[in-house]
């Protein structure tokens, strides 16, 4: 692509982590609860190691291809004709996604905070500043997730520990009661958002270092796995398995139970802030996934110019995709996860690395590590840090 | 332009915080004949709680909240009938309390408990009580110390005296399998002593006096013991020292103070004041049928001494731990046996032990719980210890 | 380690030599005479010049004559007040008038080159430069130098003899320390530069000069270690400076237009101080200064966001009180920045975030007062910055006055007439308070404005609006480059090597390397093991290996 982009490992790590987290906490624990009570941190567990297996998929694709994209590599593999359909079944699944993502963070508002606003204000006002922030690239989108990320992160942390005194852990018991069954149809759901970090594809062709997708793929995974786990726990042990299941956004919930001393009450304002950081990054890096893919697709030098079509787009499809937050549920309770992890973050990826080893394209699978790059990387990062003056 | 450009589009959810009638508590009760909601709220009235006022503000007709009343088939239809009585958006966001009465409470709950758990603006923390009578004579009660009646109740059951029961828990109870809710009792009583009190007197006995107390001083809300729920419908009562044990059973009570008879002066008494404890209940399983150990662990500070005991020697002091456990003990079983076999409901939750340890065996028992729980053999441990006497060894005896 | 610099450049423009020819080129071509050459007649010479000077009655001539029997005619060409007087008359004047005479004889004077002769032996002052251009006189003039013609010779001697009345050094109003160096820079380019070269004692000091504006010809200096500003940086500056054509650079505050990476930020990306110490500190971390004559606020390039929050007080004072009040200084510019919005979306959107018993009270103080809270805001912030202004403008003692009245006066009486609630009163007040504790004035009033932007937010859509306009806010900041640093490193992008100076700052045996900005020479500022005599812990020790790579 025309632009020059380089990011760090730790920002790919980052972006991905909280691309995931921040709406993977808000609706999955009461969604996995539902199936699999109070098992559902084991859910967690499970979702993980799928997690980690999707990653390895991942990373042995992007191995082979270290500075192309999945559009790319798509087309290196399967040929100009079926690699350009793959890359439009993608772009339909960025699209389609970026509008759930964007639909439920306007009903999140709407629900929880402010019940007589349209849901349209927040859609429209979420697209222009992710339309500002993929309008800048991923140096900047990367940069504001990091304070970001910060944020939402120390949400979670004050959020647990401001309603350790309200948890149970007894909550989490008796373990497996109804075998595995349950515990693994619990995870397929957050097993789906997980594999969101496919979209990591479009980005680590930017990696400084492509000898660190590995590590990217790795850390992220395990990240995510562990705040989900941690925050399964905690909303399980604060509310018991029967009534987590019975709400909308349990993490929400969790802040407005917390009351410290009659003057800490119901910070639902941390809820908020998490929520908004987290969304906004998800929001940001599957517009601009989407984006630069159609600009690759319509083999256009500068993407730019498709960023406000692309978010005019994407408000339309937010607004029509469901009628009601319980259609959405539903949708996102079975049918998503089955549908998604089928085809975008499971089989054609498998079907790309397959056909990919078996034609032999691209690397030979390892592109090494840099010399020195592993007990370097914080040197390289920190060349990286200064993108103008680089090491002469 | 452009800030009034943002701000028409803005203020669909704007509230100005002077248009809003904050509702403090919340009062529900079933009307007699046509069986619809009665709803009582119990209104701030900011303009009487000025600070520069507030002492002014308790004269009499300046109370410093307001209380309504309206029915309906729901508590929504019930708000919106309101709605047209008050000047303000009601706003339920910083509800206290929710007031049951009994009449409405043994027809069940959890279909009131559905719009406060359902809306935005009504916290999952507000306290959840039960009254013998009417809630809305519990809203018009008297507040002392605090600006409100329910701020003063909230602080009665933070403190921690009675059971405290807030809406998220009240529901994690009533769905969570194998327990069943229970809910403070509040009533009303004629509580402290009106400043106004004649100057003792030779006409001025005991009982004249107490009557004038009760003309002056209007009552106020009192936790009275504990209300107890089978399947979100009201079946039991339990009084004050009952709850008590019924805090130790669950696990709860962490201060209360326990006095018992002086070992060797059975008239004369002494306090103990219970500092910590903890409760822990191991189910079993025996010629199949469950089985439950209740160990409970106090420990205590020795608060008022009335006998002389030689306090000094352990053995003394061993010697009391085991009163204070026998004493503890009886109370216990008393309320067990209360709930067990009286109520035959299971508000400590020795079903969601019994799944815990024994996922299986409890999925052939759940269905008949209620029927086997008044059965199940229960064995107590108590264990106690004092910690601490106070700054005296012995008791202070005068000299003789 | 890859790509060259991407240094994000206005235009690649022409390559101009220097201001002045580039001025030139622009002049009508009325003036265009001055470029002439200088005859060798006097007459001519002066004649030229006073015609070019007509109507200006501060410029001084004196012509005269030298020698015994006044064979060779002179003159000297002056403006009135930028000389000094003594130097003129004691060193100029009585040297070619009465002891060059004395000294040599007469047939000399025909005989020789005098000029040269004059400018090699007669004058006993250091700066004596030739000219040969009416121009080169003219502006040689006009910037206070002496210009020294002689008849018969188509040279003049430009003789520096400046001297003006200037203010003397004294503490910088904007800046003040309550420990630290307390001189602060004057209006005069060259008092500053030398209040520079005093605190940096080294000759990779490099000053270089340069002059902008057609009409006031003011004398830029660029200021840079040679060994530490990288070159890319260096020529960056000067291309930008070079590519400045308009009349007039009054104030360092044009430059700062001129240059800016993004003019249509509301965040400076030049740093501006009065401080020469400041000044050194920048240069001995590589960056640019650029001084201004006429103004004592030097630039300092490039700038990045936190050093708006740091003030150089922070360097002199122990580092854990420094620490504090960093710390208390980004509490405080969040204050400032958000707390009236913050109030705005929690009183009227967000009621159940409050306490009950201070929502009573609130509601309580609220009854009675008839605008919303955000007109009520509104009010009080345009109110306070009013107010603020005028203090700023008015004298001393009256501006003092201005404040009582405003701050007792209009506050306590519009609480008592309900037109206000006293909570907002403090709202306003500490957001006040809290916007002077931020050291620099550029992002106080950049963050004035955009609390009044959060604040519309904030009433039209609550939480989520603050939350809208910070995002707004943070992704502008992270776009936002200052010569081609991100604006907001080394936080993002991150550099924790770099955080020891950031938030906190750690002590000064810590910070082994100068910060990042530099990739050029030597990066450390220190040896590692400064800090290590005996039964001392080798505290530095760790750290340096650590940073040493």
């Amino acid at each position: 692509m025309a632009e020059k982009t380089r990011i760090s490992w730790v920002q790919a790590t980052l972006l991905l982590i909280n691309m995931v987290t921040a709406t993977l906490i808000l609706v999955v624990p009461a969604i996995t609860t539902e199936a699999a009570r109070q098992d559902a941190w084991l859910s967690a567990l499970v979702a993980t190691f799928g997690g980690l297996l999707l990653a390895f998929i991942f990373t042995k694709l992007q191995q082979r291809f270290p500075r192309e994209n999945l559009l790319q590599f798509s087309i290196t593999i399967l040929g100009p004709v079926l690699g350009k359909v793959v890359g439009f079944l993608y772009l339909w699944y960025f699209l389609h996604l970026a509008a759930i993502i964007i639909r439920s963070f306007g009903d999140f508002l709407v629900i929880s905070f402010m019940p007589e606003t349209p849901v349209w204000v927040f859609i429209i006002i979420i697209t222009i500043l992710a339309a500002y922030a993929v309008h800048n690239g991923l140096e900047v989108i990367a940069r504001v997730n990091i304070l970001f990320f910060a944020l939402v992160i120390l949400s979670i942390v004050i959020i647990f520990f401001l309603t350790a005194k309200d948890m149970d852990f007894t909550n989490l018991t008796p373990i497996l009661a109804e075998g595995w069954k349950p515990v693994v149809r619990g995870s397929l759901f957050p097993l789906a958002w997980i594999g969101e970090i496919v979209i990591g594809l479009m980005i680590l062709s930017h990696l400084a270092n492509p000898g660190e997708i590995k590590r990217v793929y790795l850390v992220t995974t395990i990240g995510v796995g562990i705040l989900l786990l941690q925050v399964i726990i905690g909303v399980v042990a604060t509310f018991g398995p029967e009534y987590t299941s019975h709400l909308i956004f349990p993490g929400l919930t969790g802040t407005r139970i917390i009351s410290i001393g009659n003057f800490i009450e119901r910070l639902e304002a941390l809820a908020m802030v998490m929520w908004v950081g987290g969304a906004f990054t998800k929001i940001c890096l599957v517009y601009y996934a989407g984006v630069y893919g159609m600009a690759e697709w319509f083999r256009l030098k500068d993407p730019r110019p498709l960023v406000g079509p692309a978010g005019i787009i994407l408000v339309f499809f937010a607004l029509i995709i469901y009628e009601h937050f319980i259609d959405f549920l539903k949708f996102a309770t079975v049918p998503f996860p089955m549908y998604t992890l089928t085809t975008f973050e499971g089989g054609l990826p498998l079907l790309l690395l397959v056909i990919a080893i078996l034609r032999k394209k691209g690397g030979a699978g390892n592109v090494q590590k840099n010399p020195g790059s592993n007990d370097d990387s914080s040197a390289s990062t920190n060349s990286r840090l200064l993108e103008p003056q680089g090491n002469k | 332009m452009i800030v009034l450009l943002l701000l028409t589009p803005g203020c669909w959810s704007r509230k100005e915080i002077n248009d809003l009638a904050v509702i403090l508590a919340v009062g529900l009760d079933q009307e007699p004949q046509s069986n619809q909601l009665r709803l009582t709220l119990q209104i701030a009235k900011p303009k009487s709680l000025t600070a520069g006022t507030k002492q002014a503000g308790f004269g009499p007709g300046q109370k410093p909240t307001w209380i309504i009343s309206g029915t309906g088939d729901t508590i929504f239809e019930a708000t919106r009938n309101l709605a047209t009585e008050s000047s303000r958006d009601l706003y339920w966001g910083h509800t206290i309390l929710l007031v049951m009465g009994d009449r409405l409470a043994r027809d069940g709950v959890n279909q009131v408990l559905d719009f406060f758990a359902r809306a935005q603006q009504p916290r999952e923390i507000m306290w959840i009580m039960v009254t013998r009578g009417k809630a809305e004579d519990i809203l018009r009660s008297h507040a002392e110390l605090e600006s409100t009646p329910a701020q003063r109740i909230g602080f009665l059951i933070r403190s921690k005296t009675g059971l405290t029961v807030n809406l998220k828990d009240f529901v994690t109870m009533m769905t969570k399998t194998g327990i069943n809710p229970a809910a403070p009792e509040v009533g009303l009583a004629t509580v402290g002593l009106s400043e106004l009190k004649k100057l003792p007197g030779p006409d001025n006995d005991e009982k004249g006096d107490q009557g004038n107390r009760k003309n002056e001083m209007p009552p106020q809300a009192k936790l009275t013991g504990t209300a107890l729920f089978r399947e979100a419908k009201l079946v039991g009562w339990l009084d004050r020292k009952e709850t008590r044990g019924l805090l130790w059973l669950k696990g709860e009570a962490t201060k209360g103070i326990i006095t018992i008879p002086c070992p060797n002066h059975p008239k004369e008494k002494l306090s103990v004041d219970i500092m910590r404890g903890s409760t822990e209940i191991t189910p079993s399983i025996a010629r199949g049928k469950p089985v439950f150990t209740i160990k409970i662990k106090m420990e205590g500070d020795l608060k008022e001494v009335h006998c002389p005991l030689p306090l000094g020697e352990p053995a003394t002091i061993h010697h009391l731990e085991k009163e204070f456990a026998r004493d503890m003990e009886e109370r216990v079983r008393g309320t067990f046996y209360k709930i067990q076999k009286q109520y035959a409901v299971d508000v400590i939750g020795l079903g969601n032990h019994f799944y815990r340890r024994y996922p299986q065996e409890w999925k052939i028992l759940a269905p008949r719980w209620e029927k086997v729980f008044p059965e199940v053999g229960v064995e107590f441990q108590v264990q106690t210890s004092i910690i601490h006497s106070g700054f005296l060894t012995e008791p202070l005896e005068p000299w003789k | 380690m890859k790509k060259p610099v991407k240094l994000k450049f206005g235009s690649k423009g022409t390559k101009v030599k220097n201001a002045n020819s580039y001025a030139q080129k622009e002049e009508p071509p009325g003036e265009e005479k001055c470029s002439l050459g200088l005859s060798s007649s006097l007459e001519e010479n002066l004649g030229h010049l006073r015609e070019i000077f007509a109507k200006s009655t501060d410029i001084i001539f004196r012509d005269f004559t030298i020698g015994r029997w006044g064979r060779l005619r002179a003159a000297v060409v002056y403006v009135d007040g930028l000389i000094n007087i003594t130097d003129v008359n004691e060193n100029l004047l009585k040297a070619v008038m009465l002891e060059m005479p004395m000294a040599g004889n007469d047939q000399d004077l025909t005989k020789l080159d005098v000029l040269q002769k004059i400018k090699d032996s007669a004058f006993p002052l250091s700066q004596v430069k030739e000219a040969t251009l009416i121009e080169q006189v003219v502006d040689a003039i006009l910037s206070g130098d002496t210009a020294f013609l002689l008849d018969g010779y188509s040279t003049a001697l430009l003789v520096g003899a400046r001297g003006w009345e200037t203010r003397s050094l004294d503490e910088p109003a904007t800046e003040s320390v309550v420990r630290g160096p307390r001189e602060g820079f004057v209006e005069t380019l060259r008092i500053n530069t030398s209040l520079i070269r005093r605190k940096i004692k080294s000759s990779d000091l490099k000053i270089e000069m340069m002059k902008l504006g057609r009409a006031t010809q003011t004398d830029i200096g660029i200021a840079y270690m040679e060994n530490l500003a990288t070159q890319e940086l260096v020529s960056e500056v000067k291309k930008r400076l070079q590519q400045i054509d308009t009349d007039s650079i009054l104030e360092s505050g044009y430059l700062e237009e001129f240059i800016e990476d993004n003019p249509y930020s509301l965040f400076s990306q030049v740093n501006r101080t009065e401080r020469p110490d400041k000044v050194a500190a920048g240069l001995l971390e590589g960056r640019i200064a650029i001084l201004v004559d006429g103004t004592p606020f030097a630039l300092i390039v490039p700038a990045l966001f936190i050093e708006f929050l740091q003030a150089s007080e922070d360097y002199y004072e122990r580092y854990m009180i420094s620490s504090f009040v960093r710390l208390l200084r980004y509490a405080a510019f969040m204050v400032s920045l958000l707390l009236p919005s913050l109030y705005i979306a929690i009183t009227t959107f967000h009621q159940e975030m409050l306490p009950t018993d201070l929502l009573l009270s609130i509601a309580a103080q609220r009854e009675g007062v008839p605008f919303p809270a955000f007109v009520e805001a509104l009010l009080m912030e345009i109110s306070f910055e009013a107010l603020r202004e005028a203090g700023i403008r008015l004298p001393r003692p009256i501006g003092q006055a201005v404040s009582i009245v405003g701050a007792l006066v209009i506050g306590e009486a519009s609480v008592s007439a309900g037109i206000v609630s006293p909570a907002m009163v403090i709202i306003v007040a500490v957001t006040g308070i809290s916007s002077f504790i931020v050291p620099n004035y550029a992002m106080a009033i950049s963050m004035r404005l955009l609390r009044f932007a959060l604040m519309i937010l904030a009433a039209s859509l609550g939480l989520f609006g603050i939350m809208a306009g910070l995002i707004a806010i943070v992704i502008h900041l992270a776009t936002l480059r200052s010569f081609g640093m991100p604006y907001l490193s080394p936080i993002v992008p991150t550099h924790p090597a770099a955080w020891k100076d950031t938030v906190i700052r750690t002590p000064w045996w810590t910070m082994l390397t100068r910060p990042p900005l530099i990739k050029k020479g030597n990066l450390h500022r220190q040896r590692p093991y400064t800090r290590r005599w005996p039964g001392q812990e080798q505290g530095g020790e760790a750290n340096g290996r650590k940073n040493k790579n």
